[in-house]
């Protein structure tokens, strides 16, 4: 289901953070969103999945108000990767990937045969089934996102938000997560909705880039028709040079210093 | 992995572990209700107690008469409220250290102790009687609940209340009712010694009206933990996490938050004051049987009603002259806690 935003603006205290911002996200696709620190991406995401409400507008999720809809049945809309994971207490990997499914179980039952086969095939698919029984405050940063992105798998929803999933990950592991996200997203037609700092990964694997700076869309559109040296500059201020790439099939940047 | 297995199989047996907790338990109330000035076998109180929820008065014949006066109206009040009191002060634990997302929290960490100690002192210091016994209880309670409110309304902003402005404020509310008790104390005269002796907690002379106040309390509040145990759990990975897997955490922190501090109370102003059982029995539980909620709950129930009957069984009738409770869990409980923390950060070092 789709995604429409109308008028949105936002505001932490006196600090306009979205600026009535209008846009329609559809099912099916790949979207990155791309801008400086501050420019309200994080946000934007937070009021897709209903965490902050926006002071006025419309978000509406397949053509109903996002209002509408209990924080229970979002879950099994919306699964949400976010940054920065941290966690004080020695759940076992297995244990905080079964939360993923929690939103599927009744409140006072045990996983299902079908819960446990779920968690079992995603953490071999995203390779965690390794560490089943470790202890996730024994983990790595990097080890311990790749969990939370298999809790979020686990989840089964239709919408998948990564809120820069790959920031602590090595190369070989941002694109396992990226091939794993891209593969929703073409074979069981699932949307992914990603914040991402690195361009060149993003217009890789997006169908759509948003640009945003300062609480607005720069501008978005297909990712070979917005991704430019003109939006780039005037997201970034930064000079840069954009070529298409045919070892990876897509267009890429390369920076002035 | 030989370690992570062990302790992985001990996670699983929970129902066991529930089990023998609670025959553990059956047995401790049993065993410390014999013991004392007046000593009695095990059979006999089983005997008193079967005689009694019967109605078979053909159970205690010829059997002394003051014993079913000792087990009915001296001890068992005495060692229900001690059991009671442990098991809320350990399950309240659990959940602020749930909520804080802080292994170290407890009802000292909002202030909650403090302000139910300053209400009592306040209480005795005026000589406060309008209400019998029950009126120093009564400021105890009012002062938690009181401070409970402050501490949140000082912590709250727009969103609502972030776990760090919470033991913040707590801890800043709490230096000031440490000092408000100690000028109470200065301006006590002779009433001083009561101030202190309740302060350090004690058990002696609670009445049938203590342990079913207590009960209400703690099993309510443990019905509604259980209730809320599993978004607990979800809480740990954050409150961003817990509300994109459905958990309304506002609603779920403000019942948790309210419920752990009435529970916290109601201890106190039972009992008076008593350390480290709310810090050290989850701590414990939680290496035994990790931190799922769903299990933690119920397993620190019970551990904390055994670890605090066994402590006031040991006042009260092994030791030659009673020391206070509170007196005697932070003398035990302290260095070991500070010896299983030391243990762990040893551990973390790998």
């Amino acid at each position: 289901m789709s995604f429409d935003l109308n008028s949105i603006n936002f505001y932490y205290a006196a600090k306009k953070i979205i600026d009535n911002l209008t846009i329609t996200l559809r099912s099916g696709q790949f979207y990155g969103i791309i801008g400086p620190n501050g420019s309200g991406k994080t946000t934007i995401l937070d009021i897709l999945c209903k965490h902050r409400q926006p002071q006025s507008g419309r978000v509406l999720y397949g053509g109903k108000n996002i209002s509408e809809y209990s924080k229970k049945q979002l879950s099994r809309e919306i699964a949400l990767v976010p940054q920065n994971f941290y966690i004080n207490f020695p759940f076992t990997v297995e244990q905080v990937v079964m939360m993923g499914r929690y939103p599927h179980m009744p409140r006072f039952s045990a996983p299902s045969a079908q819960d446990r086969k779920c968690v079992e095939d995603i953490m071999a698919q995203t390779e965690i089934a390794g560490f089943t029984d470790r202890f996730i405050t024994e983990l790595s940063g990097g080890e311990r996102q790749r969990v939370i992105f298999a809790r979020a798998l686990a989840q089964d929803t239709a919408v998948l938000i990564l809120d820069e999933a790959t920031s602590n990950l090595d190369i070989n592991y941002s694109l396992s997560l990226l091939n794993i996200s891209e593969q929703r997203v073409k074979q069981q037609g699932k949307t992914v909705i990603a914040v991402m700092q690195d361009i060149n990964l993003a217009a890789v694997y997006c169908d759509y880039l948003i640009f945003m700076t300062g609480g607005k869309i720069a501008a978005h559109g297909m990712t070979r028709e917005v991704l430019n040296p003109e939006t780039i500059a005037a997201v970034f201020g930064v000079e840069s040079k954009v070529y298409a790439e045919t070892y990876c099939d897509a267009l890429q940047v390369v920076f002035k210093k | 992995m030989g370690l992570h297995t062990i302790r992985n199989h001990l996670r699983e047996a929970t129902i066991s572990q529930i089990a023998l907790l609670a025959a553990i338990l059956g047995s401790a109330v049993v065993i410390s209700t014999g013991m004392g000035y007046i000593q009695l076998p095990a059979m006999d109180v089983i005997k008193i107690l079967m005689a009694k929820l019967s109605g078979q008065t053909s159970l205690i014949e010829g059997m002394d008469k003051i014993f079913p006066v000792v087990v009915f109206d001296v001890r068992l009040p005495r060692i229900l409220s001690a059991a009671i009191v442990g098991a809320g002060l350990a399950i309240s634990g659990v959940v602020f250290q749930g909520i804080l997302l802080n292994p170290l929290a407890d009802p000292y960490t909002l202030g909650v102790s403090a302000g139910a100690a300053f209400g009592a002192s306040l209480a005795i210091l005026l000589n406060i009687g309008f209400m019998g016994t029950a009126s120093v209880p009564l400021f105890a309670f009012v002062g938690a609940v009181g401070t409970l409110l402050f501490v949140m309304y000082l912590s709250a902003s727009g969103g609502g209340v972030s776990s760090t402005n919470l033991i913040l404020s707590g801890i800043i509310v709490a230096a000031i009712l440490s000092a408000g008790i100690s000028f109470l104390k200065y301006i006590a005269d002779e009433q001083v010694s009561v101030i202190i002796f309740w302060l350090m907690g004690s058990f002696g002379s609670r009445t049938w009206a203590d342990v079913g106040l207590a009960f209400l309390f703690v099993g309510c509040g443990f019905l509604i933990f259980m209730f809320f145990a599993r978004d607990l759990n979800l809480m740990s990975l954050g409150d961003r996490t817990a509300s994109s897997l459905g958990v309304d955490t506002k609603r779920v922190t403000l019942a948790l938050l309210v419920t752990a501090s009435l529970i916290a109370a109601i201890c106190v102003s039972v009992s008076g004051i008593i350390g480290f059982v709310g810090l050290l029995v989850p701590h414990m539980m939680r290496l035994l049987t990790g931190p799922d909620n769903r299990r933690l709950i119920p397993i620190s129930l019970l551990a904390g009603a055994i670890l605090l009957l066994a402590a006031d069984t040991i006042t009260r009738a092994v030791l030659p002259s009673e020391i206070p409770i509170g007196v005697l869990t932070a003398l035990i409980g302290g260095p070991f806690f500070c010896y299983i923390f030391r243990k762990q950060q040893k551990a973390k070092k790998i």
